[in-house]
């Protein structure tokens, strides 16, 4: 059966080749650890609808390779994402090296409103860690980023990484400060009726076809 | 989760009128192309043949060198035995340059290439036996042919794909420099499988759109009304990257890996 939903949310996964991004969709999704992982090629999307403050969300969540190059790729991928997961691997000091560039393309590609939560993952491999929760932590306030270190192994933090994001967007949602209408906001109501409740009346109702994916 | 095929045979009607007059070729069909000299007579026909009925699996690697024109088919056997004796030494000298960098171009190296080689293999075809297990040395050779093709081509340098491309061919030719010089071949002298490149990538996704828009035209009309995004195709670059290489189980994708190699790019 259909599974009805207030919001749909676009989230991205971004962060260098080999910190996780894939295992961590894979554990949000299936609650498990995905073993011999491959490596991603091209993008790959997973979605998953979840209860935040009342409200059921859908998030549509884009996976892509941590060595992207292609431009096509990278223009629809950023496009009207509403949050990112921005990962790096705690055991590697490059990737987390690598997050302001990656942060500077979500920004400016995105939008400069996108809600990011920063993941610091592989926690369960702490003794070959290279890059401190202090520093880390550090780093996101700088940002304006949220903040948590996660493992996809075990699944400690995986979920609440998600949701930690996804209820940020609401709140300012429902503070006016992300409008939902607004093109490229990376969000989208979930039918039409409620989409009609929040229209101000004598606007043009162009209702976009709703995809099932 | 993989593709399947659903029709593995096809009414007449629906295929190319020479596709039924071709058998696999085996080893006595393949060495039937030869004359007395080794040089394959009639390189059209050999193509033709394996593009229509495919190849035996005992005798890709005999056969590959030759479609990704590492070998060319006017070449002798002794030609060969020479080529392959030079190549090997040409793929010394690329090794050697890896491994007498300056520390400051090493550290680059290692920032733009290694990094991602050195985490890429290690999650590449590893359920295939010949990459399976802890310290697998089939793994350090895939490793070394990817750094020493960054290095012999600095400007496409390592592109993710690119193990999947390597992992397969090192299974059937086996040889590291040759393997090598059939990689490069691959890289260069194919149109079904695209290389990397930004331009070829867009080409090919052209070519894809241009497909559905005659044979798919519903399919065709949904995505142009989803927007920019759906006629980017993004759900399909992998299978134009990796030439189906991991949608397909591996017989089928080596089958079709095969199929696009046989096909000669236009001049």
């Amino acid at each position: 059966p259909k599974i009805t939903y207030n919001f749909l949310f676009k989230f991205l996964v971004i962060g260098s080749a080999g910190t996780g991004k894939s295992c961590l969709l894979h554990q949000f999704i299936e609650n498990k650890f995905k073993q011999d992982s491959n490596h991603t090629i091209g993008v790959e999307f997973g979605s998953r609808v979840v209860n935040v403050g009342g409200k059921t969300v859908k998030l549509q969540i884009w996976d892509t390779a941590g060595q992207e190059r292609f431009r096509s790729v990278t223009r629809s991928y950023y496009r009207g994402a509403a949050g990112a997961l921005l990962v790096y691997d705690i055991t590697s000091r490059e990737t987390y090296n690598a997050l302001t560039n990656w942060l500077t393309d979500a920004r400016t590609l995105a939008s400069p409103n996108i809600v990011i939560i920063l993941c610091g993952n592989k926690k369960d491999l702490d003794a070959d860690r290279e890059v401190t929760f202090l520093e880390a932590s550090r780093f996101a306030q700088e940002n304006e980023l949220m903040f948590l270190e996660t493992s996809a192994l075990t699944g400690e933090n995986v979920e609440e990484a998600f949701l930690k994001c996804a209820r940020t967007i609401l709140n300012k949602i429902e503070s006016g400060e992300l409008d939902p209408e607004r093109m490229g906001s990376g969000i989208q109501y979930g039918d039409a009726s409620l989409r009609q409740l929040r229209q101000p009346r004598g606007s043009a109702a162009q209702t976009k076809q709703q995809c099932n994916c | 989760m993989q593709f399947s095929i659903r029709r593995p045979t096809l009414p007449s009607t629906e295929t190319h009128p020479e596709e039924r007059l071709y058998r696999r070729l085996d080893v006595s069909t393949w060495l039937r192309h030869f004359n007395p000299s080794g040089q394959v007579e009639e390189e059209y026909k050999l193509r033709k043949a394996i593009f229509f009925g495919g190849i035996d699996p005992a005798i890709r690697g005999e056969v590959w060198p030759f479609l990704l024109r590492y070998y060319s088919y006017d070449s002798t056997s002794e030609e060969r035995e020479a080529l392959r004796l030079q190549k090997r030494t040409a793929y010394q000298d690329i090794q050697q340059r890896r491994l007498s960098m300056s520390p400051e171009e090493h550290s680059e190296f290692w920032r733009k290439v290694q990094f991602t080689v050195d985490k890429d293999v290690v999650r590449t075809d590893r359920s295939n036996h010949f990459f399976r297990g802890e310290n697998n040395p089939n793994v350090e050779i895939m490793r070394r042919i990817l750094l020493n093709y960054a290095v012999f081509n600095p400007d496409m340098g390592y592109c993710q794909g690119m193990s999947d491309l390597v992992a397969p061919l090192l299974t059937e030719v086996q040889d590291e420099s040759d393997t090598f010089w059939c990689f490069v071949g691959l890289m260069e002298n194919t149109i079904f499988i695209s290389s990397p490149r930004d331009e070829d990538m867009e080409r090919q996704l052209m070519y894809l759109r241009e497909l559905l828009r005659l044979m798919l035209p519903r399919f065709h009309q949904h995505l142009t009304f989803l927007g920019e995004d759906g006629l980017q195709l993004l759900f399909c670059h992998r299978w134009i990257l990796l030439c189906f290489k991991r949608e397909f189980p591996d017989a089928e994708a080596l089958r079709i890996l095969c199929t696009g190699a046989s096909v000669l790019p236009p001049e």
